[in-house]
Parts: C-alpha cells; sequence; structure tokens
C-alpha cells in the first residue's frame, strides 16, 4: 500500500492543551522553529473524518514526533481520571515508527528523570529528554534532541521565546480566540516564530554591519 | 542520555514556509519589520540587565528597586 508522503522537516506535537502547559507549549514552537523545523499540533487537522485516524494520519506525515508525557496525571475535577491521550498517540506512534523505522523517529519529553520509569515501565531503555518543566529545559533540550551545526545558542532562543510570548494577546485578537491551543492561534505563533528565526537568519548570512 | 538526531535536510525556503502558513506579501512586510523592533529591544534589554549586573549603582534612575 503507497503511503503518504513525509514532510522531512514536520514535527508532530503531543501535548497537553492546557493553561499550566503554555509556556512549554510556546517554547516548543518557538524552539523548533528557531531549528528550521516545522511544528504541528492534532487541533490543526480539519474535521470530518473520526480525529483518531486524523491524527494517525498527521504523524504519519511528520518525520519527527515528540511526546511530551510530563502532565500525564489525574484531572483535577471530578471524576479525578487519568490523561490517556498522550500515552494513546504515543502508542500509535511507537507502532508506525516500528513498521516504519526510516520515516518516522520518535522523542520522549519528560520533566523529571524517574516518572517514565513509575508510568510506563514498557519504555524501560528508552531515555526522555528532561524538561524539567521550564522553557529553558525545553529549548535546550531540542537543541539537544535535533542536532544542527549552525543552530542557534539556547540564549538567542530564549530571546525569541520571550518576544513570541509577550504577542499572545495579540496572536488572540488576530485569531478572534482565547484558546492558545485553538488552530488559528497555533498558526499565529507559529507566523511570529518563522519570521524570528528567518530574520536571524538573514542576518547572520549579511554578517556584521560595523 | 537520549542520542541526538543530526539534522542534515537542507531547511525549507522561508517562501515555502510562509505560503504554507498563509502569509501574505503585506502580512511578512508588517512582520519583518516588528521582527527587526522584537530582536533590537531584547537585545537593548538584555545589555541593560548584564550591565546593572555588572555594576548595581549604574540602575537607571527611572528603574525603581522592585523592577
Amino acid at each position: 500500500m503507497p503511503q503518504p508522503p513525509i514532510d522531512l522537516n514536520a514535527v508532530f506535537l503531543n501535548i497537553p492543551y492546557d493553561e499550566e502547559f503554555r509556556s512549554l507549549y510556546i517554547a516548543y514552537i518557538v524552539g523548533l522553529y528557531q531549528l528550521d523545523l516545522v511544528p504541528h499540533l492534532a487541533s490543526e487537522i480539519p474535521g470530518g473524518e473520526r480525529r483518531l485516524n486524523r491524527i494517525l494520519d498527521r504523524i504519519k506525515s511528520c518525520r519527527y514526533s515528540i511526546h511530551d508525557l510530563s502532565r500525564v496525571e489525574m484531572s483535577a475535577a471530578p471524576p479525578a481520571t487519568p490523561r490517556f491521550n498522550m500515552p494513546l498517540e504515543l502508542g500509535m506512534t511507537i507502532t508506525w515508527a516500528k513498521l516504519y523505522p526510516k520515516r518516522h523517529t520518535w522523542f520522549l519529553w519528560e520533566s523529571t528523570p524517574r516518572r517514565l520509569q513509575k508510568s510506563m515501565s514498557d519504555l524501560d531503555g528508552t531515555d526522555p529528554y528532561i524538561h524539567s518543566g521550564t522553557v529553558e529545559g525545553v529549548l535546550s533540550e531540542l537543541r539537544n534532541a535535533f542536532w544542527r551545526e549552525d543552530a542557534p545558542p539556547v540564549k538567542r532562543m530564549l530571546q525569541a521565546y520571550r518576544i513570541v510570548e509577550s504577542n499572545v494577546e495579540d496572536a488572540f485578537s488576530r485569531a478572534g480566540t482565547r484558546n492558545l491551543y485553538a488552530k488559528s492561534v497555533f498558526k499565529e505563533l507559529c507566523r511570529y516564530s518563522l519570521v524570528l528565526a528567518e530574520w536571524n537568519r538573514r542576518m547572520k548570512q549579511k554578517g556584521p554591519t560595523a | 542520555m537520549p542520542k541526538p538526531i543530526r539534522i542534515s535536510t537542507p531547511p525549507p525556503t522561508f517562501e515555502k514556509m510562509a505560503r504554507s502558513l498563509r502569509i501574505p506579501k503585506t502580512r511578512q512586510k508588517e512582520l519583518f519589520a516588528w521582527a527587526e523592533e522584537a530582536w533590537r529591544r531584547v537585545d537593548a534589554e538584555d545589555q541593560t540587565r548584564a550591565k546593572i549586573k555588572a555594576d548595581p549603582q549604574e540602575m537607571p534612575k527611572n528603574a525603581s528597586a522592585a523592577d
């Protein structure tokens, strides 16, 4: 059966869609653009077909995926229920990558080193990237995971993060919604992040002006 | 320590990425002007911070201790 084309720079983000994750979510978007990679979310996919099929199609079209399990925990609102969407999407991805290892590579991300051993001992032997729940942690681990010779320093990536973070309100007003994870807001954040990265690249090519 | 992936594929061109994000030419112009100003601002902020850190006496007169 023919497989869909893969976008070699695309990264599927399997992350929690909640307010507490806001800064790390923005850090992933900004950081990936700084590394010339393009983030994708499940919420980008238009409706119609069954959600799970759409998510799998998106994973299949991306060369990489990041599965951030740092917020796999019991929901605060009753009834207390564990959040299983992220592990479910991780399971789908692992199967896909097992079948087609040249088409997909996945990465696990956690906030602390020992959580994964406790929550998913079947993944023993898989080392997660540890972001310690911080923006700097996400950015420096992205740089470690996706190694590029000409990657910008973490300090520059942090500056880009600060700029995008200070423009979230503008993104909300342009998108006409305050849902940070809505497709329209995500796209706005991508536009800011892309142009900041491109501006840097152009300045680097120009060289020092003094 | 997880094994890093060495990214060797050339990045997609800006034009290609701008098309996929549906950024029209006029918005691109606006965004580049915004980016230039934003980078200039954060660089200036960081320089000021570094100076204050190196020599707290140099804190600008309009900056309060709570800043």
